[in-house]
């Protein structure tokens, strides 16, 4: 089977990413960790925005959603349950939340005869964000402003307790492992069925539902899946930062994981999460050297791809291989010709 | 007695300057097809133009005038450099701006800092109403909005450009097809929808402080006004922001700040899923 | 034909134009001299619209040039085209139907003090100048697209299928004013109709197209003593 230039990319970059640590520090490594979970919030978002055609400006809500519910389990928060303080449950709790609220959102914006949709969906994702950003704030469960500190580390026990994931290339593994994971099952998901019909509802939402596609459920469906993603990668984040608070739900967050996706290319999962990756991985060595210049910088470099590449940068180097590759073939078909 | 008198006077206050700041992004948008998530930047930079014209040692309201226009030719500069570009991608017009407001938002920080500055309102008093004292520069400020929103709806209704205008709303190909001159129109009115973003920031900078983050609180505001006033008309947005701006005040004023933005947004975004074409437009827009 | 050495009138040459990846006009040339009235036919989704909306610029060509007036207009804005002298009557008549009639006819040309001269042309419109537009009648408001046209007195006028949906006592009288101007005024119209009748009575040349090119070019007269010829190439 003929593998696409997308996947070729992904691997390529899974193979270096592999064998970095032993070129790196071990800080670096552990930086790459938290890159990693950021490129798993991508890949949700690019699976959304990129496959199924719905654009969320708001998409930290479940990001945070993940976040909280990780540490609410995991510092024993859970009202009347104070000795639960498994990771595990933390982790299928930030899935299960955040893809329900996800859903419910989903049912609210595309129920009925006409969804929203385009620009709109996205101005009143956008509002959302805000509003359960301002929920958080004014919550003293959650920890108001601060927000709930002290989230403890990863540990592999049933209940707590057990082997931690603290060590930065256990971390660093770990996370590159789950990122592969869960691209390689949003990859299968857009290949399935439901991804196909999900491709139709993006191309003709009138012609998928007259080929039989009921287009809100599948879209519902969608941002589930989506939310849950997010909020796993909330979870993930969470384990390794130590604390969650407001700002990861809102505005910021969200126009950080959004032009992620754009810079990277939001037509596939592999060049979103390299976007992330990227992105991070260059604002950690500027801003070092350049400091406050670097969102200017970032800015900059940003509505420039919108301008010139709007594919994306990974998506343009998907692009190009995917040119040279066919060029490659006719040579090839040339050859087998005049032989 | 006195106490509602004061709150249907700020509520009114904060009706007419969101109506300001929704003008110019529902023109922007109905115009030129152009989301423009930077809008609240030029608001920020409207309220950091008037602060700097005063530190020059201008009179407040010789800054008061010249604000806008600075903003202005700001959106002039933004339209040919990056707008012009992304013309017939609308997801793309939202990512360019998104992207600018970063960039505006970081080259103010760098210039002055992440501090928020105020500035003194000029020294003109309060005055008497229903046996309470209220500060008369706000009653300027109101006096201002509605002026410049009445001089915007006699622009479009009343002269030949103005019609144009209409006409280009209505139907872009056409418009050009009888030649009227889209690009310059474009310029236009990014430009004059910047100036009202702008004139809104530098009216209310004696009451609101300012800093590098001083429009986020408007953009979603003012685009939930213009979807719930709905598009294509020029009074839907205004209609829009009577019912945000109106709610959000009379709530802030009656039960608390805390609640107000959290009852208003959950309330728009009710309204924009039970009337998609918004509650004044005829038509719907594909957005 | 005319002479184009003076280089005025339309010149088409070796355009090809569609939409996406697909060609609609395949390699289409031909030609308008002042002055001259010719009609475009075709049967339905040959690429007529398409070639007018190419000329005004309303798709960019990818291949192939386009002159009016000894001047390239093929990469020009569709404002720019319009001044140069172009006016452009599309199908289904693209009025703004919620402006007046007198307004519609302004943004003919902005710069005109009044509309009278259509009024006179098309006496209905006068009227109902204070009317919106949309609620005309289907003639009314093929007149009112053709008067919004000439408000700023156009050397060529396109004409998309003014006669689709009007009754024919409508498409008599427009057919006659277009007649008249063209006499008065020289001003050149080229003509997309299915309405046989219309097109020949006012053209005095017919180009028949066919995926995308024209395939045959005929004086009307020859046509009207040969109307196989048009069967031929319309299975109407």
């Amino acid at each position: 089977m003929k593998i696409s230039s997308a996947n070729l990319l992904g691997l390529g970059a899974l193979v270096l990413l592999v064998v970095m640590p032993v070129v790196v520090s071990s800080w670096v490594a552990a930086d790459f960790g938290m890159y990693f979970v950021y490129a798993i919030f991508a890949v949700s978002l690019a699976f959304l925005w990129g496959h199924v055609g719905l654009l969320s400006l708001g998409h930290a809500v479940y990001f945070g959603i993940g976040a909280y519910a990780m540490s609410i389990v995991t510092l024993g928060m859970v009202p009347g349950l104070s000795w639960l303080v498994s990771a595990w449950v933390g982790l299928a709790a930030a899935v299960v939340l955040a893809g329900a609220f996800a859903w419910l959102v989903g049912s609210l914006f595309f129920a009925g005869r006409r969804p929203l949709r385009g620009a709109f969906l996205g101005i009143v994702t956008l509002a959302l964000a805000v509003i359960i950003e301002r929920l958080a704030i004014n919550s003293t469960f959650l920890g108001g402003l601060n927000g709930l500190l002290g989230v403890p580390p990863m540990s592999l026990g049933l209940n707590g307790g057990g082997p931690e994931i603290v060590e930065p290339l256990a971390v660093f593994y770990a996370m590159l492992g789950l990122l592969a994971v869960v691209s390689a099952l949003v990859l299968a998901i857009q290949k399935s069925r439901f991804g196909l019909a999900l491709a139709s509802v993006r191309e003709n939402e009138l012609r998928a539902s007259t080929l039989g596609h009921d287009a809100t459920r599948l879209k519902v469906r969608a941002m589930a899946v989506s939310g849950a993603l997010a909020g796993l990668a909330g979870a993930l984040f969470v384990v390794q930062f130590g604390f969650a608070s407001p700002s990861l739900i809102g505005f910021t967050l969200s126009a950080d994981v959004l032009i992620w996706v754009a810079l990277g290319g939001r037509g596939h999962i592999v060049s979103a999460a390299l976007g992330a990756i990227g992105v991070r991985y260059l604002e950690s060595q500027l801003s070092d050297m350049i400091g406050a210049t670097w969102p200017l910088a970032l800015g900059a470099v940003f509505v420039l791809c919108v301008i010139v590449f709007p594919r994306g940068v990974f998506g343009e180097v998907i692009g190009w291989i995917d040119a040279v590759r066919a060029l490659r073939e006719k040579a090839d078909v040339r050859q087998t010709a005049a032989m | 007695m006195d106490q509602v008198a004061t709150a249907i006077l700020d509520t009114s206050n904060a009706i007419l300057v969101l109506m300001l700041v929704s003008l110019g992004l529902a023109i922007i948008f109905g115009l030129m097809n152009v989301i423009n998530m930077a809008h609240g930047e030029f608001l920020m930079l409207g309220g950091y133009a008037i602060m700097q014209l005063g530190a020059f040692g201008l009179p407040f309201f010789v800054a008061l005038a010249l604000a806008p226009l600075i903003v202005a030719v700001i959106g002039l500069i933004v339209e040919e450099l990056v707008i012009s570009r992304t013309y017939h991608r609308l997801i793309d017009t939202i990512l360019a701006t998104w992207g600018l407001a970063l960039m505006l938002r970081q080259a103010v920080i760098l210039q002055y800092g992440p501090i928020s500055y105020g500035v003194a309102p000029p020294n003109v008093g309060f005055v008497q109403v229903f046996g309470g004292q209220y500060p008369v520069y706000r009653l300027i400020v109101m006096g201002v909005s509605l002026a410049t929103i009445l001089a915007t709806f006699a622009f479009f209704f009343a002269t030949r450009w103005g019609l144009a205008a209409r006409a280009v709303i209505a139907n872009r190909d056409m418009a050009a097809c009888l030649g009227i001159n889209t690009r310059f129109l474009d310029r236009i009115t990014f430009a004059f929808g910047a100036g009202l973003a702008g004139l809104a920031g530098a009216a209310m900078a004696p009451i609101i402080s300012i800093d590098p983050n001083s429009g986020l609180g408007w953009v979603v505001p003012a685009f939930l006004s213009i979807l719930v006033g709905g598009l294509g008309t020029v009074s839907g947005p205004l209609a829009g922001a009577a019912g945000v701006g109106g709610l959000d005040s009379l709530t802030a004023t009656f039960a608390s700040p805390v609640w107000a933005q959290l009852v208003v947004f959950t309330a728009a975004i009710l309204v924009i899923r039970l009337f998609p074409n918004g509650l004044v437009s005829r038509r719907r827009r594909e957005a | 034909m005319a002479s184009d050495a003076k280089g005025d009138g339309l010149k088409v040459e070796g355009v090809v134009a569609g939409y996406g990846g697909g060609v609609v006009i395949d390699d289409l040339s031909f030609a308008v001299a002042p002055g001259e009235t010719v009609a475009i036919l075709g049967r339905n989704g040959v690429g007529k619209t398409t070639l007018l909306r190419t000329i005004m610029g309303l798709r960019r060509p990818k291949r192939g040039t386009i002159t009016f007036a000894g001047k390239r207009i093929d990469q020009r804005e569709p404002f720019e085209i319009a001044r140069s002298g172009i006016g452009y009557v599309p199908q289904g008549r693209e009025i703004f139907a919620e402006l007046t009639v007198e307004e519609n006819l302004l943004l003919g040309n902005l710069r005109a003090t009044g509309a009278d001269e259509i009024y006179a042309i098309f006496p209905a419109l006068a009227e109902k100048r204070r009317i919106q537009a949309g609620r005309l009648s289907g003639g009314q408001q093929q007149q009112l697209a053709i008067g919004r046209a000439l408000m700023a007195r156009p050397r060529l006028l396109l004409l998309d299928e003014p006669s689709e949906g009007i009754q024919p006592s409508v498409v008599g009288e427009i057919a006659g004013v277009l007649g008249r101007i063209v006499r008065e005024s020289a001003m050149a119209i080229v003509l997309v109709e299915q309405n046989i009748e219309m097109a020949l009575g006012l053209a005095s040349r017919a180009d028949l197209i066919d995926h995308g090119r024209i395939v045959a070019s005929e004086s009307t007269a020859t046509l009207r003593a040969n109307p196989h010829l048009i069967e031929q190439h319309m299975a109407l």
